[in-house]
């Protein structure tokens, strides 16, 4: 099976540690990034199948963000976590251009299940 | 020969400034390097911990890497690493979903978080001991309970403050009958973070625990009921309001007449504060009241459009 390469975006460096250790497979590659700098430079360097970010970071607007994304990675999904569990939120964050939401608490089988379904 | 030897007395206290200099960054570079250290062992400990437990607790299949993990082992033998700590364990349990409500109290068993929160509880030292409640009930220490009970009336104004927060996060609507029992007022502040934590974490009021408090005396304490009733727009206990009108504690009537004019009165309402104010000249606040009335008969516009047609 081919070698997907997953970015894992998030402020607190446990939380996306402990979805890496959850998600991890073989034929899964992970990077962690905690600012968007950091985002930045991983892109420069790697190809990305797939992107699971909270919806704010260091370093620019959410708006700005999802936009640098989409724009750098086209046809990737983007998979967004965010504090705010609203159909008209989930709404606006799919409108802004991510693939799909999944709200906090966070089930980590439902992340493993989303992951499962865009890869 | 005097000259030289004044430069060299300056040389020298130049000198053992410098050295001073040097130790000094020396030993805050060894703080630092010896903290990081300390605090990437905890991460690692607390990564590895949760990612195992969360697993476990929804039931999903743990992944085999996770159970060959080498165990880490961490000290928290002081306030610092206590702090860091616990500050992990409260962001993750707002992150990840689990359906054992235990978990994160048996992560701090494990990790010896439990023991130090206790330690620092029993502490008479007002500091360690109000942190300790508020990680207490931010971790839901639901055992911690008999030790923050007796503290409600303690003689530091914090350990009380937190003491009282820690039964309402762990009793929710069952704490107001802790009112009666208080010795010292409580502030606004303190009643409005009373009030903010029953709306986060226990939205729906439980009417026989409300039903209770209304019997307190204290003038504080029928603040703090008139202003839940304002926030959880409980209109069924509107009387209650009215009644406090007449109270002889300044603060409690001018509460009372602010929800008051937050709420529609009917006719009768309006007819029972009438009459509190002819009844009782001593009211604190006959001109406010007045304004009141007057306030609730000004008919509003849609009753107006109503009125001609």
């Amino acid at each position: 099976m081919e070698e997907k390469y997953i970015l894992i975006v998030n402020q607190d460096i446990i939380v996306s540690s402990i979805m890496q250790r959850y998600l991890v497979a073989d034929t899964l590659t992970f990077s962690l990034a905690q600012r968007f700098f950091e985002v930045e430079e991983l892109l420069k360097k790697q190809n990305v199948d797939l992107v699971i970010t909270d919806l704010i970071i260091d370093g620019l607007s959410t708006n700005e963000y999802i936009a640098f994304l989409n724009k750098k990675l086209p046809n990737v999904p983007i998979i967004v976590t965010c504090h705010m569990d609203h159909t008209s939120i989930k709404a606006e964050i799919e409108l802004l251009g991510a693939t799909t939401s999944i709200p906090f608490p966070l089930k980590l089988s439902k992340l493993k299940a989303t992951l499962k379904h865009y890869l | 020969m005097m000259q030289e030897q004044l430069l060299y007395t300056i040389a020298l206290g130049l000198v053992i400034f410098l050295v001073f200099l040097w130790v000094v960054i020396g030993y805050s570079i060894i703080i630092r390097q010896s903290r990081y250290v300390t605090r990437s062992k905890i991460d690692a400990f607390f990564i590895q911990k949760l990612s195992m437990e969360y697993a476990e607790s929804n039931a999903l299949n743990v992944p085999t890497h996770l159970h060959n993990d080498q165990t880490i082992a961490i000290k928290l033998n002081n306030g610092r690493k206590l702090q860091y700590a616990s500050s992990i364990l409260i962001r993750v349990q707002d992150t990840f979903y689990s359906e054992n409500d235990n978990m994160i109290e048996q992560v701090c068993k494990e990790s010896g978080i439990y023991k130090e929160i206790n330690k620092k509880i029993k502490k008479q030292n007002w500091y360690p001991k109000a942190m300790a409640i508020w990680l207490s009930y931010e971790l839901d220490l639901k055992s911690h309970l008999t030790c923050i009970k007796p503290l409600i009336s303690h003689k530091n104004v914090l350990v009380r403050r937190e003491a009282q927060i820690g039964l309402v996060r762990f009793w929710g609507w069952k704490s107001l009958k802790i009112l009666p029992q208080l010795k010292y007022p409580i502030s606004l502040w303190q009643q409005i973070r009373i009030i903010e934590n029953l709306m986060d974490y226990f939205p729906i009021p439980d009417l026989t625990y409300m039903n209770k408090a209304l019997e307190t005396q204290n003038p504080f304490g029928i603040e703090l009921l008139i202003r839940l009733i304002r926030r959880f727009e409980m209109h069924a206990y509107k009387n209650y309001v009215i009644e406090q009108l007449a109270h002889p504690n300044k603060n409690v009537s001018e509460t009372a007449i602010e929800v008051l004019e937050t709420f529609d009165l009917n006719a009768d309402q309006l007819y029972k504060i009438e009459n509190l104010l002819t009844l009782l000249p001593t009211a604190n606040q006959p001109i406010r009241i007045s304004q009141l009335i007057a306030l609730q008969q000004v008919p509003t516009n849609k009753e107006k459009q109503h009125g001609n047609n």
